[in-house]
């Protein structure tokens, strides 16, 4: 396993508390199931453009400029 | 370089892509464009048997959508300590670990933009990814390891909560102050400001 890999594990379970076989090991729908048994609803929402691909959105044309620049400013 | 079977295709959603999948559904903040990759990918491995597309073109490509969804989710997390720092910011940290939390939590943050900087300028690396190493990742890795630590160290430290009553609290005085002392300002310059209000009419 590279170092990287190994690092990358570690790195998930501190972020979620959880092990990482555990969560390779879960169906998603299986760990879906045991939020919503806690109460917790899975929530979606749009991070675009500060991620994502494509240009159309609502209700206009976003540039690679634009995209860029809200990266810019998130890093500011 | 893409996998070349649909195993190796697996072995990078197993190592990769599910533990980050997972990660963001168990802190519950799934963002729709990591669905939209892992559709894309889909969509591009069941073109093997709707549109008897080569496996080549169709390992290309939903390689490609898998990565982009890996890199997504650590650019969250950059966002995402942006948050906390910003939040940590308003509260006065100044008096927790005999002042040195301040110091860290401007370097850390720093060298998290930094190292962001950098990720993000080499996400274009043409270098070829091989079965144990992932390129794009290798900046990447210790930016999302950074921000890790952030959360855990700053925006989950045990006296934080001390600090926002104290700065609550301090706020609240001065609040007050303002308003005693503006009070008394105005008790001793009432006279004045008659006397200016007067003259001002008696010029019309």
């Amino acid at each position: 396993m590279s170092n990287t890999l190994v690092t990358f594990e570690k790195n998930v379970e501190r972020w979620t508390g959880r092990n990482v076989k555990e969560l390779r090991r879960e169906t998603i729908e299986e760990t879906r199931k045991s939020l919503a048994l806690k109460g917790i609803l899975i929530r979606l929402f749009s991070e675009f453009p500060f991620i994502g691909r494509g240009n159309i959105l609502r209700d206009k044309i976003v540039s690679h400029e634009d995209v860029e620049k809200e990266l810019d400013k998130a890093l500011r | 370089m893409p996998p070349k079977t649909f195993e190796e295709l697996f072995k990078f959603y197993l190592d990769y892509v599910k533990p980050l999948y997972s990660g963001i559904q168990v802190r519950n903040a799934l963002p729709y464009e990591v669905l939209f990759e892992l559709n894309a990918a889909l969509d591009h491995i069941s073109r093997k048997w709707t549109y008897r597309e080569p496996d080549e073109q169709v390992l290309a490509k939903a390689y490609s959508h898998l990565k982009r969804c890996c890199l997504d989710i650590f650019k969250l997390q950059v966002k995402e300590a942006t948050k906390q720092y910003n939040e940590l910011r308003k509260i006065d940290t100044s008096s927790l670990d005999n002042g040195e939390f301040d110091n860290r939590l401007m370097k850390l943050y720093n060298d998290i933009k930094a190292s962001a900087k950098e990720a993000r300028k080499s996400e274009g690396d043409k270098r070829f990814d091989t079965d144990e190493q992932v390129h794009a990742f290798d900046l990447w890795q210790p930016v999302f390891d950074m921000c890790v630590t952030f959360e855990e160290q700053f925006y989950n430290h045990p006296k934080l909560d001390w600090a926002r009553k104290r700065s609550k609290i301090l706020n609240l005085k001065t609040f007050i102050f303002s308003i005693i002392a503006s009070m008394i300002a105005g008790f001793l310059t009432k006279d004045f400001f008659v006397s200016l209000f007067k003259w001002f009419v008696s010029l019309f």
